[in-house]
C-alpha cells in the first residue's frame, strides 16, 4: 500500500457564525477557494498534478449546493482537470473527506488529493439541508430522533456528567485556545481571508471567550430545556427507560461555537513529494468510521478511535496528542473515560468551546492543529476525532515522518 | 339515475344534483360501485354546467363498513377498492366542472372526505353543523383523500392538530380557516350553489391549479419542518410504540405534501390498508366499533373491577421493585404501556396503605419497605411523600431514599420484561374478576368495560381480544413461567381459556 503522504495543512481563521460575524459577508465558495489557492501557493505546485479535491460540507443547498467542492475549484482558477466532490458525514465531513483523499493515495489510484471542508453557518444555516432524519414521521419515529442537543445532554446524564463537570471543562478549553493564540501557536497554518483588495477581513479566531470563568457561565440557562419538555426528553427516556429525567447541563457556553471557516489538507504519495520537494509533514496511519446508537448518537469517537488504533495495531497509550472535536463538553469527557486518557494530552490548544466548529471544515482544521502541535512539541502520533450525527463516530491517526 | 345508495336528477341549467341518499352511509362495495357509475355517467354527459353534492338532510355521518373492509382481508383487495373509489371521485373532482357540497348538520371524517372534492361548499346557517374529528387515535386514518386535501386547502399544521386533537368545529370555524366557502339559510343552498355554478363555469381545485400549484405548502416550507420535527417527538412521546394511527397519518400527510394529489392519493391508501391489517387496529377497531355495548355489566361491579385493577396494579409495581427492579424503570415501563400513571405514582395515589392487602405481608422485603416507609410518613400523595417526593401535589421526582431501602439488581432486566409483567398481570386480574362476578357474561363486553372503565390501555382491546391476538399459547406458556416463581396471579382458570378459544373476535 502507498503511504499517504501529508504536504500540508491550512485553515481559515474562525468568524462568528451570525450576521455581525466577519466572514458573514464572504460566501463559502470564497473561503474553500482561498484555502486551494493558499496550498497552491504555499507549495508552489501546478494544480495539473492534483487529481481531486474532496471537500466536507453539511448543508450542501443553496450557496453551497451543487458541488461546492468542484465549485470552489473554478472559482481557485485551478486546472480544470481538476476534479471535486462534496462528502457529507455531518461534523466528521471534514475529517471524512481527508480520510478519502487519503485513500486514493493510499489505494495507487491517485498521486496527489486535497482533503478539507467549508462551512459558512452565517450564511447556509444549520438545519437548512433538512432530512428524512428529523422531518419524516416514519424514520424519526423508528430512530428514536433527537435533537443533539437532547443527545449530549442525554449522554451526560447516563454517564453521570454534572453541570460543574461540563463547565470545568468549558473553562479549560478557553484557557488552553487564548493561551495557544497568545503563543501564536497556530500560525503555520492560519491564512487570513482577504477581499479582492487585499484588505485583510479576518485575521484570528474571533469566537473565542478567555475571560470565562464558572461564574460566568454558571449564569447561562441550560439550551436544550424547552426542547427538551416538548417530548424530546421523553423520545430520549423511550430509548434509555433507565433514567427517570434528562438533567440538562449544555449550553452556549459549554458547547460548540457557531461559526464559519474553511480548510484543506494537501495529501500525495512520494513521487509527487520529490517532483516538489515538500517536505512529508506526517502519514496517515490509519482511519476508520463507525456507526452507534443513534439517539444517544455522540459516543461514536471512542468507537471509531478503537478501530482505527486496532487497523494500525497500536493501543491508545502509543497516541501523544489527542483531537476530539468539542461538541459538546460531556462528549470529550465521555471519551476520555472511555479511552483512559489524560485530559493532558487532549484537546491541548483548545477546542470548538472555544474556537468554533465549522461543521463541514472541523475534521480537517483539527488535523492541522494537531500536525502543528505535534511538530512544535516534536511528537509523533495523534489521533483526531470527532462525534457525528445520527449515532456515527470518525477518527483519523496520523504519524509524523 | 336512481341507484341503492345515490341519484342523480338534472335541472334546467343542466346541474346536476347528486345526492347521496343515506346521510348515514357505511361505504361498502354497492357504494363503491355507485359512486363510479353516477360519475362515469356525469363525466360522459357534455352539457352537464356543473355538480351540487348534497344528502338528503345534508348531513355526512359516512363512515366505511367495516365488516366489509375487513371481509376483503387480503391488502391487494382492499388497496385495490379503495383506490377504485378514490379515482372516481378524483375524476368528478377534475372534470372542469364546478362542485358545490352542501352541508347541513353533523359531518364525520368519512363525510369530510367526499366534500373536500367540492370546489365550494356551503353550509347551512340555521342548523348546528359540525366538523367532527374524533377518535382517530384508536380508529382509522382518511383513505378518500382527507389527509392529502384538508392539508393543501387549509395547512398542514392547521389540518393535523385538527386530526390529532379530537377537534369538533362548527361553521363559523369552518370559514374562518377557509374548510368551507359560505354560510347561508338552509332555504337559499340551492340558490347559492346555483349561482356559484353560473358564475364559475370552469373550476380547477387549487392543487391542481397550475398557477397555484407552487403555493402549495409542503413540509419542508419554513413553518412547516420545524412543526414536523417538534410533532413527531411530542406524539412518539405521547403514544410511545401504540395506537399505529397517529403515527400513519402524521406519514400520510408528510410523505403526500411531498408531491401531487395523484401520487398523493396512493400514499394515503397504502398507509391505511397497512393500518387495517394492524394487530393493535384491528384490536380496538373490534372492541370500540364492532362492538356497540349495551352495558349489561353492572355499574357497582365495574367500581370493583376498576379498584381491584387499579389495587393490583400499583401492588405490582411494589412487588417488582422487591424483586430488584428500579423504580424508575417500573414507572417507565408503566407509561410505555399506556396506563393513566407508572404503578408506584398509582400507589402513591391511591395511598399506600391501600395496597397493602395485595402483598404478602410475610414477606421480610415487603414488610420492611412498608415499616420504612410508614416510620418516615410515606403514605403517598396526600402526605406529600411516598413512592415519590411531591410539592403541592405536583410530582418533583423518585424518593432518593428507595435504593437504599431496596436495593436494585445489579443486572436489570430489559424493559420490556417489565412491560410484560404488568400487562399480564393487569389482564390476570380483570379475569380474575370475571369469573368471580360475571362467568356468564359476553367476553366483548367485559374487552369494551376494560379499555373504557377500568383502565386497560385502549390500544389492547381488551383482555380477552389481546390474549387472542397476541396468540393464546403464548399467554399460556409466559403465565406458566411467572406462576413458577411469582404465584398464583398467574395460574389462568381454564374457563377462560375456553372462552377465549371459542369466542369469535
Amino acid at each position: 500500500m502507498t503511504d499517504a503522504l501529508i504536504f500540508d495543512a491550512v485553515r481559515t481563521p474562525r468568524g462568528k457564525g451570525k450576521r455581525s460575524g466577519s466572514l458573514n459577508e464572504v460566501p463559502p465558495v470564497q473561503l474553500a477557494s482561498k484555502v486551494l489557492k493558499a496550498l497552491e501557493e504555499r507549495n508552489n505546485i501546478n494544480t495539473k498534478d492534483i487529481d481531486d479535491v474532496v471537500l466536507g460540507c453539511v448543508h450542501p443547498i443553496g450557496e453551497q449546493g451543487a458541488d461546492i467542492a468542484r465549485t470552489a475549484v473554478l472559482e481557485a482558477n485551478w486546472h480544470q482537470t481538476v476534479s471535486g466532490v462534496q462528502v457529507d458525514r455531518f461534523c466528521a465531513s471534514g475529517l471524512e473527506a481527508v480520510n478519502i483523499a487519503a485513500a486514493q493515495i493510499m489505494s495507487g489510484q491517485a498521486d496527489m488529493s486535497v482533503g478539507g471542508g467549508v462551512e459558512s453557518m452565517s450564511r447556509v444555516p444549520l438545519g437548512s439541508s433538512g432530512g428524512a432524519w428529523m422531518a419524516d414521521p416514519t424514520v424519526a419515529y423508528n430512530a428514536y430522533f433527537v435533537p443533539q442537543g437532547i443527545s449530549a445532554d442525554l449522554l451526560a446524564t447516563k454517564y453521570n456528567y454534572s453541570r460543574t463537570d461540563v463547565d470545568k471543562y468549558a473553562v479549560s478549553s478557553q484557557k488552553r485556545a487564548s493561551e495557544a493564540w497568545k503563543e501564536k501557536r497556530f500560525k503555520n497554518s492560519i491564512i487570513s481571508v482577504k477581499d479582492q483588495n487585499d484588505l485583510p477581513i479576518l485575521e484570528i479566531d474571533e469566537y473565542m471567550r478567555p475571560d470565562t470563568t464558572m461564574q460566568s457561565l454558571g449564569a447561562l440557562d441550560p439550551s436544550f430545556e424547552k426542547m427538551g419538555a416538548h417530548g424530546f426528553d421523553d423520545v430520549a427516556i423511550l430509548k434509555y427507560p433507565e433514567l427517570e429525567t434528562i438533567k440538562h447541563v449544555h449550553h452556549a457556553g459549554n458547547s460548540s461555537g457557531i461559526v464559519d471557516g474553511a480548510a484543506g489538507v494537501l495529501i500525495g504519495n512520494k513521487k509527487m513529494g520529490d517532483k516538489y520537494e515538500l517536505k512529508a509533514r506526517a502519514k496517515i496511519r490509519s482511519f476508520a468510521s463507525i456507526g452507534s446508537e443513534p439517539t444517544i448518537m455522540l459516543t461514536g469517537p471512542a468507537d471509531s478511535a478503537e478501530k482505527a488504533l486496532k487497523k494500525a495495531n497500536m493501543k491508545a497509550s502509543d497516541i501523544d496528542l489527542f483531537e476530539m472535536n468539542e461538541a459538546f463538553a460531556a462528549v470529550v469527557l465521555r471519551f476520555m473515560d472511555v479511552l483512559n486518557i489524560d485530559h493532558s494530552k487532549v484537546n491541548v490548544n483548545g477546542g470548538a468551546i472555544a474556537l468554533g466548529h465549522p461543521l463541514g471544515a472541523t475534521g480537517a482544521i483539527i488535523l492541522g492543529t494537531i500536525l502543528d502541535e505535534l511538530e512544535r512539541r516534536d511528537l509523533s502520533t495523534g489521533l483526531i476525532t470527532l462525534c457525528v450525527g445520527a449515532g456515527m463516530g470518525t477518527a483519523t491517526i496520523i504519524e509524523r515522518i | 339515475m336512481n341507484l341503492n345508495n345515490i341519484k342523480i336528477n338534472i335541472d334546467d341549467d343542466n346541474i346536476i344534483n347528486l345526492i347521496i341518499k343515506p346521510s348515514t352511509l357505511k361505504i361498502n362495495n354497492e357504494v363503491i360501485n355507485d359512486f363510479q357509475k353516477t360519475i362515469d355517467y356525469i363525466a360522459s354527459e357534455k352539457s352537464v354546467t356543473g355538480v351540487i353534492i348534497s344528502t338528503e338532510n345534508y348531513n355526512y355521518n359516512f363512515n366505511y363498513d367495516l365488516n366489509y373492509l375487513y371481509s376483503l382481508s387480503e391488502p391487494a383487495l382492499i388497496f385495490e377498492n379503495i383506490t377504485k373509489l378514490t379515482k372516481s371521485l378524483r375524476k368528478l373532482e377534475t372534470l372542469g366542472k364546478p362542485i358545490v357540497s352542501l352541508i347541513s348538520g353533523p359531518v364525520s371524517l368519512g363525510g369530510l372526505e367526499i366534500i373536500l372534492h367540492s370546489h365550494y361548499k356551503i353550509a347551512d346557517a340555521e342548523s348546528d353543523t359540525q366538523f367532527i374529528f374524533k377518535n382517530l387515535k384508536y380508529e382509522l386514518i382518511p383513505s378518500i383523500g382527507a389527509s392529502q386535501r384538508l392539508p393543501r386547502k387549509i395547512g398542514i399544521e392547521q389540518s393535523l392538530e385538527l386530526f390529532l386533537n379530537d377537534k369538533i368545529i362548527n361553521t363559523e370555524e369552518a370559514l374562518k380557516i377557509k374548510l368551507i366557502d359560505k354560510i347561508s339559510p338552509k332555504d337559499k343552498l340551492i340558490e347559492h350553489a346555483k349561482e356559484y355554478i353560473l358564475n364559475n363555469l370552469i373550476a380547477v381545485q387549487p392543487w391542481d391549479d397550475k398557477k397555484h400549484i407552487n403555493k402549495q405548502p409542503t413540509p419542508f416550507s419554513n413553518d412547516n419542518l420545524g412543526y414536523f420535527i417538534s410533532k413527531i417527538a411530542m406524539l412518539h412521546s405521547n403514544t410511545s410504540d401504540h395506537y399505529p394511527s397517529v403515527k400513519t397519518l402524521i406519514s400520510s400527510v408528510y410523505e403526500g405534501l411531498n408531491t401531487d394529489m395523484n401520487s398523493g392519493l396512493k400514499i394515503e391508501a397504502r398507509h391505511f390498508t397497512w393500518l387495517l391489517g394492524n394487530i393493535e387496529t384491528k384490536s380496538m377497531i373490534g372492541t370500540l366499533i364492532l362492538y356497540n355495548s349495551k352495558h349489561k355489566i353492572k355499574e357497582s361491579e365495574i367500581t370493583i373491577f376498576r379498584k381491584s385493577f387499579i389495587e393490583n396494579y400499583a401492588a405490582e409495581g411494589v412487588r417488582l421493585l422487591i424483586n430488584g427492579v428500579t423504580a424508575t424503570m417500573i414507572e417507565n415501563a408503566g407509561k410505555r404501556l399506556g396506563f393513566e400513571l407508572g404503578p408506584l405514582a398509582m400507589a402513591d395515589k391511591i395511598e399506600i396503605q391501600s395496597i397493602l392487602p395485595q402483598l404478602d405481608s410475610t414477606d421480610a422485603s415487603v414488610a420492611a419497605l412498608i415499616r420504612s416507609m410508614q416510620k418516615d410518613k410515606r403514605n403517598g400523595l396526600s402526605s406529600n411523600k411516598g413512592f415519590y417526593d411531591y410539592e403541592e401535589g405536583f410530582r418533583k421526582h423518585i424518593w432518593k431514599g428507595l435504593p437504599e431501602l431496596i436495593p436494585p439488581a445489579e443486572q436489570q432486566q430489559d424493559i420490556g420484561e417489565v412491560e410484560n409483567r404488568l400487562i399480564y398481570s393487569a389482564v390476570n386480574d380483570i379475569f380474575y374478576n370475571y369469573i368471580k362476578y360475571s362467568e356468564l357474561q359476553d367476553p366483548l363486553e367485559y374487552d369494551y368495560i376494560a379499555i373504557n372503565n377500568i383502565g386497560l390501555p385502549k390500544w389492547t382491546g381488551g383482555p380477552f381480544t389481546w390474549v387472542k391476538q397476541n396468540n393464546i399459547n403464548n399467554y399460556i406458556k409466559n403465565n406458566e413461567i411467572y406462576s413458577r416463581t411469582l404465584g398464583s396471579r398467574f395460574i389462568i382458570n381454564k374457563k377462560i381459556i375456553e372462552v377465549i378459544q371459542n369466542k369469535v373476535f
